[in-house]
């Protein structure tokens, strides 16, 4: 399984840039989409799902045009996106079994077997005769976890998956994509750096719709190892650090300032900590 | 604050294109109104006194367009309400220190103000019509600033408040977002269903105060308005409109000041499912089943879709409503199936079919028009496109699916409208119920047209890509059709898109030939919503690709792969087109406007000499009809001698005939000269000159022929009804057939054509004029008839029948007119039951279908009850039979020829005389077409004025007097009553207005309904026997005898000769004048005496008027620089005149329902002469009085019906 994007390009008719050159290949295993609110995670996740057109670049599966030949990638697609809504007063058992048609689950019996075991494994099985369109938001995450699910999918796209719902239903969520993950190409955006840290074998940080980097979590860090220090400051020095340093973050602990800088070299009055994969973000994006 | 407020809401809405749409809108609607004959939805015309934009087609605008008020009330009002909410800026609101009633105040009243506007493009529209070039001046009135402001303070205003309170309390208390445009339909609805309602109760004063729109009281003030008061007068804030107005703002206050106190901007409660269990773990190791996946299965694909949104669409409150408010409309068509006279029929099915469906098909395409929006657009409004469209299923499945939901929504309503047929017919006690209709009508015919106006809606959406925008465009196309093929002046149905042609049911000849037609135009509207689907699948947007460009590209590539299909389509529908075009439109001569225009002033001005010509007349006449039903071709040859009855030689004989008919037509006496196949018209040149009194022989051979797909409405399978009319060319030059349209007449320099007939000229120098009379080509003339049918069916033709034989499977049958009458004869056919009775050595027979046996028992008593009082008393009758003929319902009417009386089944046969307090309107019908049997048939007027009050106006007083005898005086309160508000009525729209009896001409309001008024009268005044003495010599005088026809001063005449000289002024009153009364009781006061007796004081009013008769011809009317004192004038002034009359006064008990009794027993009823306007009566009596009345039998023309009677407190 290999997933392949060259030079993909996409500018909205308002003018803003969501794709600008991009290309990837993408194995099989869990690959983590990283960058900021406005990124173009979703235009490149869309497009990848058939839902959207490039203005130009290819986009193919084992060497299957995606733009040209939809139906057959979304015979092989399982796909959250990041926001969604369902039928109202449809029940979960009825409207899965519904998607699960329509995904070519023709089988009644295996039908209703893999709808009960997805329902089981994201724990809605006991409300799964309620309306899903009165789940609260977590319920309704797992809901939309369950019908990507669906079928046989090959390549499971999920957009900001795991944003609100707690963390226990987050780890569960996780060990599930994991096991789902292996053979298949699971592509997971999200703009929590964790995410990615738990799951990611691969990953690719974009902003403004630029590639800003890709390759493994570990590569990340390690270009960083030694690069990234630490300090306290007061609120009134600000302004002086970030004219003479480049800063990767600016964050409050305790009610304190403390940002990271990016040095090569070490600078007096820093510390120079393990840099994770926060770092890695914010440093690529700055 | 308050004030910051309200402006802050105004500038909001000003901003926004809402309010000019909708303000263009009701300027569009108005304008296109003003500016075209096509469309008119005002009421006025423009060739009439009353214009397009007179007072009353502006007032009438103004209603009908406030009836769509309720959605944009809705949006402006509803909004104004919610959009705090939707946006949950409440919450923010709520933290401030803003009080309510500084919130929400300000925003109502701007919101409701801002509702108000749109209707200021109404007045923008009329101005502008003003000044438009392509309007011609004289179509238009001036503007009527007082309509207008009237209009819009009185009905408008008030009932903006009304929907604003009421839309403002629903959206501001319910959570639901669409709540306030279910409740705007709700409106809609109760609009019409009220205004129903209120027109059906008895008492109208409080009618009109109830209903909540104003539109009971407006009508109630302008009822009987005149047409010069329609056209200048505006509606006052008085009496009913004024209770009527006060009552509803109070209640709009009372329903915004409830809603008000319930507005809280706490959060509402939502139903959510609570995850109590999220920690609860279980069967997370559960290994996940594999399952085999394939290409989406399409039949599950369609199933599962069609399932969850036709559910969907059924349980939304849009269907709800739309059912509920059909039914309710159903149910009022349904009660009101008045025949006549306030008489019900039976709940025959396809009468309950038509109610049902005829309710149900407006609620359907807005059904259709809103539901396509919904389902189409249903996963993206869920917001669950994204999921959705990246499903491997394939896009034209799921366009497949949205158009068989909305099928199914409809097949849904329809099947439920079976059930509420059904129940309503079981409920009536009516069990002879015909599943097969029901079925046929609703599940067949009503399935394909949801197919077909479901493709049509789905296909604009997909093609819009935009909701509101495909509504729109689907109401446009709906409406805006049928007014541009008007406009277009396109003929064929074939333009039609998805036109259905109407199966009308009968029970005589079932759907009979207009089944053919639908099932060819049910094809063709097939290929047509296959085209629409294939096209449109490729059209459907999927994903986020709906820029044009790309939509523009997804159909490019999937129509490559359908281009065969949507070739091969196109073809059939184009050929299937074709083919229906051939069989119907092409079968007959098709005329453009203009060609009609033409060809009808080619026929004035080249045959227009031949009007004054003398023309021979028919005295001999000889049919022999082959009908084939079952092949709906007939074969009728006539041969006929005709003789100059003038006193100069005839050398040319103008025959008018229709070309488009397969004729052939034989003269040995004369040559064709001239033969004119545009107007229709023969010219034959006698060899030798006809000498008065002498004759010639003519024989004319009609062959009627299957017109392919057209149906035949007349040469039918079971129930040919055609007159003499049809099968034989008439004689002479037509007026009728000359350009009547006064601005075609002017644009074509023709000289402005009177309507008014040759004026009343004293017998004695009526000349030529009184030579013809007003119904036929001849004068008493000797019949025969050979006539044959199919085995299974009874032929009849006016006469004795002589002889009956078959000849293989063919009926025939040979009548003889035993007396001589005038050529108007009737020709029938069709599997009859006959009843038959004797009486006096007349046959009395009625021929019915044998599902009708209801009424026939009445038919044969009404026809004995008429012969025995006609003989008696107005002279013999010479036929030998009787007979009354049923025939199908493609018309409503009985008509009178010599021995023979045709009567349509839905009109008698079906009627139900169950009630007795009821008129007994079979009866009546009979006795009226019997009446005619002397007034018509043995006594007939010239073509001049009052010849209707011999004929019509004797029939009805013929009838009445039957009806008196036999059911008694009482019940003749209701039908003088029911006739004088008809009268009433018609007067009112009648441009014209009223005319005196005897110079009566097209008026059937004066012939019918003043004429029974005005004759009852008389006869319970002057006496019955003396007005019977007076007919039976006039009979005797003029029965049956050559030309002249006896014009109504002969009638006249002899009604005053047997009338005393006291009451001979009646005569010259009720005849020759206009006299209208206005009776009323004022008050009435009641106290018991030691004797136990009531003493009675009752104070009337009296009032008598005299309307000077006004203009005598339209063109009089229709000028244009006629001054308003001149137009006065022309419509009939009237002047009050002294009282002098004998007027009854009448006491009554309260009526006992369980006998039936129509009124109360009389408990004083005596004649008093009143000579004064204001009078007063003591009166005891004996009994408990319930009502005092004066005239109670309404035998005087009253201006008010209402206050002829009061109840005794």
């Amino acid at each position: 399984m290999e997933l392949v994007i060259k030079n993909l390009q996409k500018t909205y008719s308002n003018g803003v840039q969501a794709l600008n050159d991009v290309s990837l290949t993408i194995t099989e295993g869990m690959f983590g989409l990283l960058g900021p609110n406005g990124a173009g995670k979703s235009t490149l996740m869309r497009t990848i799902s058939t839902l959207q057109e490039s203005d130009s670049g290819t986009i193919s599966l084992n060497g299957v045009d995606v733009a040209t030949n939809k139906d057959t990638i979304r015979g092989l697609l399982g796909y959250l996106p990041q926001e969604f809504g369902v039928y109202p007063k449809v029940s979960a058992v009825d409207l899965l079994n519904h998607i699960a048609v329509l995904k070519g689950v023709n089988n009644a019996k295996e039908r209703k077997e893999q709808v009960e075991a997805l329902l089981n494994r994201v724990n809605l099985y006991n409300y799964r005769s309620k309306h899903v369109s009165s789940y609260s938001g977590g319920m309704k995450q797992r809901f939309g976890i369950a019908q990507a699910l669906l079928g046989n999918p090959q390549l499971i796209i999920v957009d900001e998956p795991t944003a609100g719902l707690d963390p226990g239903e987050r780890n569960r969520f996780h060990n599930l994509l994991a096991e789902i993950g292996e053979n298949k190409i699971v592509i997971l955006s999200t703009h929590i750096v964790q995410d990615v840290r738990e799951l990611c074998t691969q990953m690719a940080i974009i902003n403004k719709g630029n590639l800003l980097f890709h390759g493994t979590p570990d590569a990340a860090l390690e270009a960083l190892q030694g690069k990234v220090w630490e300090k306290q400051v007061s609120k009134e020095e600000l302004p002086t650090y970030f004219e003479n340093y480049k800063i990767i973050s600016n964050k409050l602990i305790a009610g304190k300032p403390t940002i990271h800088i990016y040095a090569e070299d070490s600078p007096a009055g820093f510390r120079l900590i393990e840099p994770t994969l926060e770092d890695v973000f914010f440093s690529h994006i700055v | 604050m308050f004030l910051h407020s309200f402006l802050f809401e105004l500038k909001y809405w000003f901003k926004r294109p809402l309010l000019y749409v909708f303000t263009f809108f009701m300027f569009l609607f108005l304008f296109l109104d003003l500016s075209n004959e096509f469309f008119n939805i005002s009421g006025g015309s423009d060739e009439d006194l009353l214009k397009e934009n007179s007072a009353y087609a502006i007032r009438n605008f103004y209603v009908i367009m406030s009836l769509l008020a309720p959605f944009f009330t809705a949006a402006f009002v509803a909004d104004a309400a919610r959009k705090d909410m939707d946006s949950n800026f409440e919450q923010i609101i709520a933290t401030t220190k803003v009080t309510k009633w500084d919130l929400l105040i300000p925003k109502f009243l701007a919101s409701f103000l801002v509702a108000c506007l749109p209707y200021l493009g109404i007045l923008l529209a009329d101005i502008l019509a003003q000044g438009a070039p392509w309007i011609e001046a004289r179509k238009l009135a001036p503007v009527s600033w007082a309509a207008h402001f009237t209009a819009m303070g009185y009905i408008i205003i008030p009932n903006t408040l009304l929907m604003g309170s009421i839309l403002y309390v629903v959206a501001a208390n319910f959570k639901n977002n669409s709540v306030h445009y279910i409740g705007a339909i709700g409106i809609i609805a109760l609009r019409v269903v009220v205004g129903t309602f209120s027109e059906k109760l008895d008492n109208k004063s409080l009618g009109a105060i109830l209903e909540p729109f104003g539109d009971a009281a407006t009508n109630l003030q302008t009822e009987n308005w005149n047409t010069l008061e329609k056209s200048y007068r505006s509606i006052a804030l008085q009496d009913e409109l004024l209770y009527n107005r006060l009552l509803w703002v109070a209640v709009a206050i009372a329903i915004f000041a409830v809603g008000y106190y319930f507005v809280s901007f706490t959060k509402k409660n939502t139903t959510i499912t609570k995850d109590t269990e999220s920690n609860t773990v279980n069967n997370l190791s559960a290994a996940l089943p594999t399952v085999h996946t394939q290409a989406t299965s399409t039949w599950q694909h369609i199933k599962g879709q069609v399932k969850i949104d036709w559910l969907a669409s059924i349980q939304s409150p849009l269907f709800l409503v739309f059912m509920v408010c059909g039914f309710l409309i159903a149910m009022i068509a349904l009660f009101n199936a008045d025949v006549l006279y306030g008489l019900e029929t039976y709940p025959v099915t396809y009468q309950v079919i038509a109610g049902v469906n005829g309710s149900l098909a407006f609620f359907q395409i807005i059904f259709i028009a809103i539901t396509s929006g919904v389902l189409l657009w249903r996963e993206k409004d869920a917001k669950m496109n994204e999921i959705y469209d990246a499903l491997p299923h394939k896009t034209a499945v799921v366009y497949v699916s949205k158009w068989l939901a909305l099928v199914a929504g409809l097949v849904t309503m329809n099947v439920v409208s079976i059930l509420v047929g059904i129940i309503y017919q079981l409920w009536k006690g009516y069990t002879d119920i015909d599943i097969t209709q029901y079925c046929m009508t609703f599940l067949v015919w009503g399935t394909v047209r949801a197919l077909f106006l479901s493709a049509l809606a789905i296909f604009l959406q997909a093609m819009c890509n935009n909701k509101y925008v495909g509504i729109f465009l689907f109401f446009i196309i709906y409406i805006g059709k049928s007014i541009l093929l008007a406009a277009l002046d396109v003929k064929s149905k074939v333009w039609d898109i998805f036109y259905l042609p109407a199966s009308p049911y009968s029970d005589m000849n079932k759907y009979g030939d207009f089944m053919g037609q639908k099932i060819a135009y049910a094809i063709y509207g097939g290929f047509l919503a296959i085209l629409l689907l294939i096209i449109g699948s490729q059209l459907l947007a999927r994903g986020k690709n709906d820029s044009i460009k790309e939509r523009f590209l997804q159909f490019k590539n999937g129509f490559k792969h359908q281009a065969i299909a949507v070739l091969v389509t196109t073809v059939a529908f184009i050929g299937m087109g074709y083919y229906i075009y051939t069989q119907t439109t092409a079968q007959s001569r098709q005329y453009t406007r203009e060609e009609e225009i033409a060809s009808k002033i080619h026929y004035e001005k080249t045959y227009k000499k031949y009007e004054t010509l003398a023309q021979p007349r028919l005295v001999d006449l000889k049919y022999n009809l082959d009908l084939y039903p079952e092949q709906h071709t007939m074969k009728a040859t006539t041969k006929a001698i005709l003789k100059n009855k003038s006193q100069e030689p005839i050398t040319e004989l103008l025959l008018l005939v229709d070309f488009e008919d397969d004729f052939q037509l034989t003269i040995p006496t004369a040559t064709l000269t001239k033969k004119d196949t545009i107007c229709d018209v023969l010219i034959y040149t006698f060899a030798q000159p006809l000498a008065p009194q002498d004759s010639f022989y003519m024989e004319y051979t009609l062959a009627v022929k299957d017109k392919g797909l057209e149906p035949n409405m007349t040469v039918v399978d079971n129930g040919i009804f055609i007159n003499n009319g049809a099968i034989f060319p008439t004689i002479g030059y037509k007026a009728s057939g000359e350009l009547e349209d006064l601005s075609d007449r002017k644009d074509n320099k023709l000289p402005a054509k009177s309507d008014a007939m040759p004026a009343l000229v004293p017998f004695d120098k009526c000349g030529q004029a009184c030579m013809k009379n007003y119904m036929v080509d001849g004068d008493w003339c000797t019949m025969e008839t050979t006539i044959s049918t199919s085995a299974n069916q009874t032929a009849i033709a006016p006469g004795s029948l002589l002889k009956k034989w078959k000849v293989g499977d063919r009926n025939y049958f040979h009548y003889q007119l035993d007396k001589a009458s005038l050529p108007f004869s009737s020709f029938l056919s069709a599997e009859y039951e006959v009843a038959r009775e004797k009486w006096n050595g007349i046959d009395l027979e009625v021929y019915y279908n044998k599902k009708h046996a209801y009424n026939v028992k009445t038919m044969l008593t009404a026809m004995r009850t008429s012969l025995e009082y006609y003989t008696t008393n107005f002279g013999p009758y010479y036929h030998k039979q009787a007979r009354i003929i049923e025939f199908p319902n493609y018309s409503s009417f009985a008509q009178a020829f010599p021995g023979t009386m045709p009567y349509s089944e839905s009109i008698g046969f079906i009627a139900n005389l169950e009630k007795k307090s009821d008129i007994n309107m079979v009866h009546y019908v009979v006795a009226h077409e019997m009446g005619h049997q002397w007034w018509g048939e043995q006594v007939c007027g010239p073509e001049m004025q009052g010849s209707s009050w011999l004929s019509e106006s004797m029939a009805q007083y013929s009838a009445l007097m039957v009806m008196k005898k036999h059911y008694g005086e009482d019940i003749m309160y209701k039908f003088l009553r029911y006739e004088q508000q008809r009268y009433l009525g018609a007067r009112a729209s009648n441009m014209k207005g009223d005319k005196p009896l005897l110079r009566v001409e097209n008026e059937s309001h004066v012939f019918y309904q003043k004429g029974s008024v005005v004759m009852y009268r008389l006869a319970n005044i002057i006496g019955e026997d003396k007005l019977n003495t007076a007919l039976k010599q006039w009979t005797t005088e003029f029965a049956y005898k050559e030309p002249p026809y006896p014009n109504a001063y002969t009638l006249l005449a002899a009604f005053r000769r047997n009338t005393p000289d006291s009451l001979q002024t009646l005569w010259t009153e009720s005849i020759e004048d206009m006299i209208t009364y206005n009776q009323k009781i004022s008050t009435v006061t009641m106290k018991q005496l030691p004797s136990k007796e009531y003493e009675l004081t009752i104070q009337v009013e009296s009032k008598k008027m005299r309307t000077i008769e006004g203009a005598k011809d339209k063109t009089d009317i229709l000028k244009e620089d006629i001054s308003f004192s001149d137009l006065g004038k022309l419509l009939g002034e009237k002047k009050e005149i002294p009282m002098n009359d004998w007027i009854d006064i009448g006491i009554f008990s309260k009526e006992d329902k369980d006998k039936e009794e129509v009124l109360g027993k009389k408990l004083y009823y005596q004649k008093h002469r009143i000579t004064k306007k204001d009078n007063t009566f003591v009166i005891i009596v004996k009994e408990k009085p319930y009502q005092v009345a004066i005239d109670p039998y309404y035998m005087c023309l009253d201006e008010n019906l209402v206050d002829n009677y009061k109840k005794v407190n």
